[in-house]
């Protein structure tokens, strides 16, 4: 089983992900964030039980143990899943979140003409369950249940996101060592001659990539947005390469959709409604 | 030459009648045909018109033709028949205006297949927008015919037109009640629970003075979707926070006042007193 922990003299963060030979009457418990997984198979048949807690009751570690076979009644939730040959290897995941995440940083904050930065903002991941070659899914959960909330010009058009806080930190030291949430850097620059109020900022994550790096913290790619003179609108695109912040990052998840560029586009006019 | 004046009277009433029974027949034959073309198709309902109509309208042609061919001057009966056309349109006013009126719907769009829409006091799921009336499912499945005149002509309300929609809570708390602490309380609620969106943000209005209560009304958007769980939801946890809280929702009230100024004798009875 593979529970790996590298030694860097940075604090690291205990990997949940990967690959997990469940013996018979065997549960493996894990705690990802706010999220607490059990997960067991009885000969052909997988029983998977879980509870989500809210975004106050994530902890800092998250991490995943053997134990003896649970009891599913000891969670809110429970699904079985019947196969007709038994599959052994559990494959857990992690996946960014499937609708847009708007963040509301703490402190809003203001971005004088001419002036550039770059905050990270976190945004909680799912953890996709599989089991057995050739892979089935048997489910996606969130690490922690967030609220829904609506994006948009008006209450006619938009579309429905989750709502999270972010501290917009600027410092990757300021970072906490987090398993259970992706780091996203966002630059932003103001190149026009009015301040750039952020109160919001909308993170297209169903169509970013996810990475870990060598401490085991997740990213994702970096995005820009940056608002030109004389304009309102301004311009978001998403790089194409790991961000420089995440050493050694490796590869996890593709996007959950492509989407084309106009989708962008439409993205941040009403990133700074 | 009389004679032949006959003789060509009589030609004509022969070729009258050839014309005649020639469309008899193949009135009977067409009507028939149709009949047996329509046949899988089409209800019994259907069918007798069909086949009543095709019969009808041909012997109608050829009986025309046979009458001009005696030298009847069709000039009246086209005078007939105009009449006759006023009369049917004086008939048919109403069905015409929801055909009309059904044409404007299509055209204008306001509600499609699929989407619930409340009229006066029905509400149901359109089920299809047809020529002359549009047929909705209520939510107790009862079937509902709403002639297009009638939408043309009222208010209509589409309930799942936008993707959003808010709800008012309507509230009253007691009158000794900090209102900070029952916004604070509400607002709380709301983040709490996860079908609640958080933009756009809750709204709280202090609507005013009532007679036993303050009444205050608290709004909080949802999902098109999930605003039915949401109502419940929320509602039952706005009454759990307020008993936390210790927030009152008093019931009607009246203060009684006594005339004169006498005070009211009022016994005491003591519990273990009863019980004997």
């Amino acid at each position: 089983m593979e529970n790996s922990k590298l030694q860097t003299g940075v604090e690291d963060v205990t990997r949940w992900w990967g690959d997990y030979r469940l013996p018979e009457a065997q549960a493996l418990r894990c705690e990802i964030g706010s999220l607490r997984l059990s997960v067991q198979r009885r000969g052909d048949e997988w029983l998977v039980a879980w509870e989500t807690g809210s975004e106050m009751s994530a902890g800092t570690s998250s991490a995943c143990t053997p134990a003896a076979a649970d009891s599913p009644e000891a969670y809110a939730n429970t699904e079985r899943y019947l196969f007709q040959t038994p599959r052994e290897t559990l494959y857990l995941r992690p996946l960014l979140a499937d609708r847009p995440v708007v963040s509301r940083p703490t402190v809003p904050f203001q971005l004088p003409p001419g002036e550039e930065t770059v905050i990270f903002i976190s945004s909680p991941v799912w953890v996709k369950l599989e089991v057995g070659e050739p892979r089935a899914a048997l489910n996606e959960l969130p690490v922690q249940r967030l609220s829904d909330t609506w994006f948009g010009a008006s209450t006619r058009e938009g579309e429905l996101c989750y709502a999270t806080q972010t501290a917009a930190r600027r410092f990757l030291h300021e970072l906490p060592a987090r398993a259970h949430r992706a780091v996203t850097p966002v630059q932003i620059r103001n190149r026009a001659d009015t301040p750039l109020r952020l109160d919001r900022i909308s993170l297209p994550a169903p169509y970013l990539r996810l990475y870990h790096d060598a401490r085991g913290m997740l990213w994702t790619q970096a995005i820009t947005l940056r608002r030109e003179e004389g304009s309102d609108l301004a311009a978001l695109s998403v790089e194409q390469t790991p961000p420089r912040e995440a050493d050694g990052a490796v590869l996890l998840s593709e996007p959950r959709r492509t989407a084309g560029k106009s989708s962008f586009v439409r993205a941040f006019g009403a990133l700074f409604s | 030459m009389l004679e032949s004046l006959g003789g060509e009277f009589t030609l004509q009433v022969l070729r009258a009648v050839v014309i005649a029974i020639a469309g008899l027949v193949l009135a009977k034959l067409a009507s028939a045909g149709l009949t047996r073309l329509a046949g899988k198709r089409a209800t019994a309902h259907q069918l007798m018109l069909v086949h009543r109509g095709s019969f009808y309208s041909i012997l109608a042609l050829f009986l025309v033709s046979a009458l001009h061919q005696l030298g009847f001057n069709l000039g009246v009966l086209l005078g007939a028949a105009g009449i006759l056309t006023v009369a049917i349109g004086f008939a048919s006013q109403t069905s015409a205006s929801n055909l009309i009126s059904g044409l404007f719907l299509l055209a204008e769009k306001p509600f499609g297949i699929g989407d619930t829409i409340r009229v006066g006091t029905t509400t149901g799921e359109v089920l299809s927008v047809d020529l002359l009336s549009v047929k909705l499912r209520t939510f107790d499945n009862l079937y509902v015919r709403i002639p297009n005149e009638s939408l043309i002509k009222a208010e209509m309300t589409n309930l799942t037109k936008f993707p959003i929609r808010r709800l008012d809570i309507p509230l009253g708390v007691a009158y000794g009640s900090d209102m900070e602490h029952v916004h604070a309380t509400l607002v709380k609620t709301a983040e709490s629970n996860p079908l609640c969106l958080e933009e756009p943000q809750p709204l709280f209005i202090f609507l005013g003075f009532g007679d036993s209560s303050i009444n205050i009304q608290f709004s909080v958007w949802a999902q098109r979707e999930t605003f039915l769980t949401l109502r419940n939801s929320i509602l039952q946890e706005i009454k759990i926070a307020f008993e936390r809280e210790g927030i009152d929702i008093p019931f009607p009230q009246r203060t009684l006042g006594l005339l004169g100024g006498e005070a009211l004798p009022v016994r005491i009875q003591d519990a273990t007193a009863r019980q004997e």
